[in-house]
């Protein structure tokens, strides 16, 4: 209150004052005009903050990061299955005749590949890093043959192209869902042999399926890092130029969920870890 | 003596000296006044509001100026407006310089643009001349060998054609070298043109260049200095005594002709000062959206200030309210008719604000020295209850896109049924919500249930929306009575009741299939409405909000309530023991109802069972409530008389009548005898402008109005009333009839969280005297008016317990777990009204498996397990849901996709937190309300929508003929559609009925050719997460084309709509699928 009186008075001087020289006052320099123009401060913070700050977040991350051979060792392993071995189960393709056509042998599902020797297919092997590396430019490939993804599991690194085949000349569409990110999802239509290609930009672990062929599916690791490997048909793993230090070690089965161990690689040397998965 | 002579002649009877003394200082007195009250008049709150917004507003231009500025290249390049000129202006003269030095060149380049063109025109009418001669030679050649059987042209056999040849050759050579020519000429004269013109553009185009720079700069600029306080000719202006003229700081009115001030006795149309002080209500892009609770300095804010006074801030939701781009323009609806308070003024105090919560109150009554009032009638709405305007002139709809809060009351109020007591508009002519009584002795299984459940409805059903009448604080003096009442009350009812005819369960039900029946993988559909123990929800928000609304009953209890029979019955045909029911029909067999009342009877509530009902141990307690009724019209001997000639039950029964009348019962049910009977209860109409001196605040009323609680109040009142029904009534000495008697809905009572009480205060609140204008109500169009009675209908029904309408319901879906369970949801029913046939969707609707009868499933998807209910509609009903999908304005009804989709692409630009991934997880009203803004923009700009019409609202395609027949078959093959569209149901070896996709045979009769055409194009738009794949989508900015002998994405995707709405489909359907099976 005070302060405003204060002022109404130093107007009515001012107001006053104002009458002479009102009229007298026709140019003399803007404060406005002045600070828009010439103003060097300001010309040189004014263009789109977002642009700078965007700028200074990548340099802060460093940008991806190169694998070094010399600094690097190697992890290998195998996924042991515990119990009787299951029985592969064959899939009836007969009544889509498209199907068993293409492909002779029998079909069985993958969702647990237990080889003869008790060890298991198909499982996914990755250290746990969110560091990101360099992409490769070589793509990966997953094919659809006699209404069967080849391969089941697959892994590529984020923003890595990843060619989708079909080599049959039957319909089918590739239906997949992120289980990460929720909001991934897509879904188009291949009605004859081809190619498409795609590449995801986040972490994720992809549900592959085509809604024509039930049955199909097909599982997509994606990682920022390229330290993962899938095992085969002898159940082990080998993942090569692993930077040296103690890792988390983290294993991925589809259905049989996940496990983890710490291992610590020293440079030119070979770790060992082993998993063991049982119903 | 003169002097004493002077002072004798000009004696008076009063002292001049004091007499001058005192006008001085009376003069002294109203000069000082005078001055004081300029001042005062000068010193207003407003300004300083004004003054700091210009300053921020003088900022701002600068800071905008700086990037127009910028973005025009700076001071290098459009100069400083000082010494440096800058490039484009030395361009200018530099270019201004060079025409001018060089006198030769442009006359130069004029006379070979005259000489280009005079020579081409003598060519170009060489060439004609030549063109027209060797034309004529030609025809003649030819007649000539014509006449002579010449067969080949070019080498003639005859001498006489010969010659003609070689004659009409000559000519034809002519004609080619000077047509050459012409076109040489032609180049020679264009080229010249271009160098002259571009040497007349040069100059030109730098200075329009300049001059749109200089323009955005300049504008600025003088923006800026405008609202410069520190320039002496606007310190001048706003100075004491010289304001009067043009001051810069003046009070800012908004005129509101259509909305009005009740002015004792008076209707004036409102003048709202508010943007006085409110001075960014309308600048969403520069200032921060919503009350003083928001941050200020969001991203969004684009001048940094440190002055985050409430007062400016944009409005929020500026896609509703404010701005021109917006519905409610404030220069049309102004501010107090949404917010109330008192308009006229510009002040903070006298304009009633009203804080929204506890928080906010403090800090003002610390910064701003406010303090509740209760003499105004309409001080502001508080924010939480500011969807409560919305009603005022948004009367004729069910919900109100904006408003959630009065969307969720209103559903409460339906559901709760407080219409059945209480008056009020939106419900007139409802039907009663709760079960008919006419019927109690056949219904439950024993008459200690319904003494019990009336006793404490909660006890067997803790969800129950049954309010609690008995065990109130207000009667807890009166031990007994209770008990006696509802005797008496059950006694009355079941004289009352008359048997019914029920089907005899025939006890043939096996529990586990009834079981499965209800639930498993969300049942036949029981799931959608119902909820059971066996089957938990998923514990999420979603469905944890929807307690309150669950269409309907828990049915966990249900074997202690009803007796079987009564329940075969009801699930054979709820209609037959309830006619208003909203309960479907399923179609259940008879062997499917035996096993579903084999399994609901086994879900009994114990503890309820166990609970014993003390009745009256003699009829003391009767008599005692017939003499208090008897004795407010008679005298008490003649009372006492009358009742000692009843018998005992005689006295349970007229007790339990006068009961009934008291506690209205008849409001939510139907009782023989009580069908025309007026509600009990006050009228809410006009509810929210009632004055707090006319409600009743009991003892509480002085303590209230203390400003140090400030609770006398409309919202305070009818929160305490719902939170405990019978408050008012402490400390005061009632007779039991005249206590308060309003029941306890535990949805409502102290306690349970804020929300829903808010929201069904918000919905009272909404119910006041009319002050707006019949020209600023929203009227509905007919074709809106049914969509209003349809949308209305779909929810009494319930539709979207099963199916998800734009994000809301599908609470079934919760029970169907997993991937797999996708497979069993329910079509997602946005813009099902372009979908469909509307004449196929009515008979669907009136009869859903087309007269197969009982057991029969909906034929299109053979693999659901949910039935699609036989409802049971009107004629008028059927018309009303038919014509709500019609005419539904939303995307999926647009004919103009592109224009739909540029006006929502830009509304997501201007307005924040309307993405696709948002909108997924919003509210649904949230949903209809992008679709509804887009749609208002979209038909201003001349968009029209698929059913602009009536009845029978769309066209069919042509027939396919030809070569275009066989395209599409070819097409339809290639495509594979078989594979999952099976004709018939059939399931191919490898795959599950869940696998497959609707049978196509029925897609002439049922679906919109618009629509196909569509879907077939981006089928996930229209059903996120569907397992159609779109055969056409776009890789790479192209889209593909899957023939290669059409090779035409568009013409592919018509061709096999028009194939589908063929008369040759059916034939040709079977055909190619016995082919994909291998037959």
């Amino acid at each position: 209150m005070k302060r405003s009186n204060e002022k109404t008075l130093w107007m009515l001087a001012l107001g006053i004052a104002g009458i002479a020289l009102g009229a007298a006052c026709g140019g003399g320099e803007s404060r406005s005009r002045k600070s828009i123009r010439g103003n060097v401060e300001n010309s040189a913070a004014a263009p789109a903050p977002g642009a700078s700050g965007g700028a200074a977040t990548t340099q802060a991350a460093g940008g991806p990061k190169k694998v070094d051979p010399a600094t690097a060792g190697t992890i290998t392993g195998i996924v042991k299955w515990d119990g009787a071995r299951p029985t592969p189960e064959a899939l009836d393709l007969s009544g889509n005749p498209d199907c068993s056509k293409a492909i002779k042998e029998t079909v069985y599902k993958e969702d647990l590949v237990v080889n003869a020797d008790n060890t298991v297919a198909f499982a996914f092997v990755s250290i746990d890093t969110n560091d990101v590396y360099e992409t490769p430019t070589e793509p990966v490939v997953i094919d659809q043959i006699g209404c069967h993804y080849v391969p089941h599991v697959l892994a590529a690194m984020v923003g890595q192209k990843i060619k989708i085949k079909s080599s049959d000349a039957t319909l089918h569409n590739v239906h997949y869902l992120g289980t990460v990110n929720t909001d991934l999802e897509d879904n188009f239509a291949m009605p004859a042999p081809g190619v498409r290609e795609r590449s995801f930009t986040a972490a994720d672990w992809v549900k592959f399926k085509c809604d024509v062929h039930p049955w199909m599916g097909a599982w997509l690791a994606v990682r920022s890092h390229p330290f993962f490997a899938v095992t085969g048909t002898d159940g082990k793993f080998t993942i090569a130029s692993v930077p040296a230090g103690t890792h988390k070690l983290v294993m991925k089965h589809e259905s049989l969920g996940e496990q983890s161990v710490t291992v610590t690689v020293e440079a030119g040397k070979t770790a060992t870890a082993e998993f063991t998965l049982k119903k | 003596m003169a002097d004493e002579g002077i002072r004798d002649a000009g004696a008076t009877f009063f002292n001049l000296k004091a007499m001058n003394r005192w006008f001085f200082a009376s003069v002294a007195v109203l000069t000082v006044a005078y001055f004081w009250s300029v001042v005062q008049d000068h010193d207003r709150e407003f300004k300083s509001y004004q003054g700091r917004f210009f300053e921020m507003e003088r900022q701002l231009s600068v800071q905008q100026g700086n990037a127009a500025f910028n973005a025009a290249g700076g001071a290098t390049t459009i100069g400083d407006g000082a010494g440096n000129p800058g490039e484009l202006r030395e361009e200018i003269v530099r270019l201004q310089g060079m025409l001018a030095a060089d006198h030769d060149k442009r006359p130069e380049l004029a006379l070979k643009l005259h000489d280009t063109q005079f020579h081409f025109d003598v060519k170009n009418a060489e060439m004609k001349m030549a063109k027209a001669v060797f034309e004529a030679e030609r025809f003649i050649y030819e007649e000539l060998a014509h006449h002579l059987n010449e067969h080949a042209l070019e080498a003639p056999h005859s001498e006489e054609a010969k010659v003609a040849y070689e004659k009409y050759k000559d000519l034809k050579r002519k004609y080619e070298e000077l047509d050459e020519a012409n076109k040489q000429a032609e180049a020679a004269r264009d080229a010249a043109r271009d160098e002259l013109a571009r040497l007349d553009a040069l100059a030109g185009d730098v200075a329009v260049k300049l001059e749109v720079a200089e323009r955005e700069v300049g504008r600025l600029e003088k923006r800026a200095d405008s609202l410069d306080s520190e320039r002496l000719f606007t310190k001048f202006r706003n100075s004491i005594f010289f304001s009067f003229m043009s001051p810069t700081l003046a009070p800012k009115k908004i005129v509101v002709p259509e909305i009005f001030d009740d002015l004792n006795f008076l209707s004036v149309p409102k003048v709202d000062m508010c943007i006085s002080c409110h001075l960014a209500t309308d600048r969403f892009k520069d200032y921060p959206a919503g009350n003083s609770h928001v941050t200020f300095g969001d991203e969004k804010n684009a001048l940094q200030n440190e002055d985050d006074s409430a007062a400016f801030r944009s409005h929020s939701k500026p896609e509703l309210f404010c701005t021109s781009l917006s519905p409610h323009g404030q220069e049309r609806f102004g501010c107090s008719g949404c917010h109330g308070g008192g308009n006229q003024r510009a002040n903070f105090k006298q304009t009633w604000h009203t804080p929204t919560d506890a928080h906010e109150r403090e800090v003002w009554e610390d910064e701003l020295h406010w303090h509740p009032v209760h003499e105004w009638e309409y001080p502001m709405l508080g924010s939480k209850f500011l969807d409560a305007s919305c009603y005022k002139c948004h009367q004729q709809e069910v919900h109100i896109q904006g408003a959630p809060t009065w969307n969720r009351g209103r559903d409460l109020v339906a559901k709760l049924g407080c219409f059945g007591c209480h008056k009020m508009a939106p419900f007139d002519g409802a039907r009663r919500v709760g079960p008919p009584l006419g019927h109690v002795a056949t219904k439950f299984s024993d008459l200690d249930f319904m003494l019990k459940w009336v006793d404490e409805p909660a006890s067997f059903r803790p969800s129950t929306r049954m309010p609690a009448f008995f065990h109130r604080e207000n009667r807890a003096m009166e031990p007994g009575r209770d008990a006696a009442e509802i005797t008496a009350l059950v006694a009355y009812l079941y004289n009352l009741s008359s048997p019914q005819a029920l089907k005899s369960y025939p006890g043939n039900g096996d529990a586990a299939k009834g079981k499965q029946l209800f639930g498993e993988s969300g049942g036949v559909g029981c799931m959608g409405c119902h909820g059971i123990d066996d089957f938990p929800e998923e514990v999420n928000d979603r469905v944890a909000k929807l307690d309150a609304l669950r269409h309907g009953p828990e049915l966990s209890g249900i074997g202690s309530k009803v007796t079987p029979d009564w329940l075969f019955t009801w699930l054979l045909d709820p209609k037959s023991l309830w006619p208003q029911t909203n309960m479907p029909n399923l179609r259940l067999t008879e062997q499917e109802a035996a096993d579903l009342v084999a399994y609901l009877m086994t879900k009994r509530n114990v503890a309820f069972e166990q609970q014993v009902f003390e009745k009256p141990a003699d009829d003391a307690p009767f008599e005692q409530i017939l003499l208090e009724k008897l004795t407010e019209r008679m005298t008490e001997a003649r009372a006492t008389l009358d009742i000692s000639a009843m018998s005992g039950l005689e006295k349970r029964r007229k007790a339990g009548e006068y009961l009934l009348n008291h506690y209205g019962c008849f409001g939510c049910h139907d009782i023989p005898g009580y069908e025309d009977s007026k509600p009990i209860g006050a009228e809410l109409n006009g509810w929210g402008s009632k004055h707090p001196d006319r409600l009743d605040f009991g003892m509480v009323e002085f303590e209230w109005k203390n400003p140090e609680v400030g609770k006398f109040n409309r919202e305070s009142w009818i929160d305490q009333k719902l939170k405990n029904t019978r408050f008012y009534d402490r400390g005061k000495d009632k007779k039991p009839f005249e206590k308060l008697k309003m029941p306890q809905f535990s949805q409502l009572m102290e306690g349970v969280p804020d929300g829903d009480r808010d929201a069904v205060m918000t919905f009272v609140l909404s119910l006041v005297k009319d002050n707006t204008a019949e020209s600023i109500k929203r009227h509905l169009t007919p074709d809106e008016a049914a969509v209003e009675r349809g949308a209305k209908l779909v929810r009494e029904k319930n539709c979207v317990g099963c199916h998800l309408l734009y994000g809301e319901g599908g609470e079934i879906r919760h029970f169907q777990f997993g991937e797999a369970g996708k497979a069993f949801y329910p079509p997602i029913l946005d813009g099902q009204g372009a979908r469909t046939q509307p004449e196929w969707l009515t008979h669907f609707l009136a009869d859903p498996v087309f007269g197969k009868g009982a057991g029969a499933k909906a034929h299109l998807r053979p693999w659901m397990k949910a039935r699609m209910p036989t409802f049971g509609f009107d004629q008028s009903q059927l018309n009303d849901i038919v014509a709500y999908f019609a005419h539904e304005k939303v995307w999926h009804t647009s004919t103009d996709r592109t224009l739909w989709d540029s006006i929502a692409t830009k509304f997501r630009k201007d307005f924040l937190g309307y993405e696709e991934a948002q909108l997924r997880k919003a509210d649904h009203t949230k949903v209809k309300l992008f679709h509804d803004l887009v749609a208002r923009t979209y038909e201003k700009q001349g968009g029209g929508f698929v059913f602009k019409s009536d009845y029978p609202y769309m066209e069919k395609p042509a027939e396919l003929a030809g070569g275009d027949l066989d395209k599409a078959r070819n097409l339809f093959e290639k495509l594979q559609c078989v594979l999952c569209h099976m004709p018939g149901g059939v399931v191919p070896t490898g795959k599950s009925a869940a696998d497959m996709a609707p049978d196509l045979s029925y897609a002439r009769e049922r679906l919109s050719p618009s629509w196909v055409r569509h879907w077939l194009e981006v089928p996930e738009v229209y059903q996120p997460g569907t397992r159609m794949p779109p055969f056409w989508k776009v890789e790479g900015g192209v889209r593909p084309s899957v023939d290669p002998d059409i090779n035409d994405p568009e013409r592919e995707m018509s061709l096999l709509r028009d194939y589908l709405f063929s008369s040759q489909f059916a034939a040709d359907y079977e055909r190619v699928a016995k082919k994909a099976r291998g037959e």
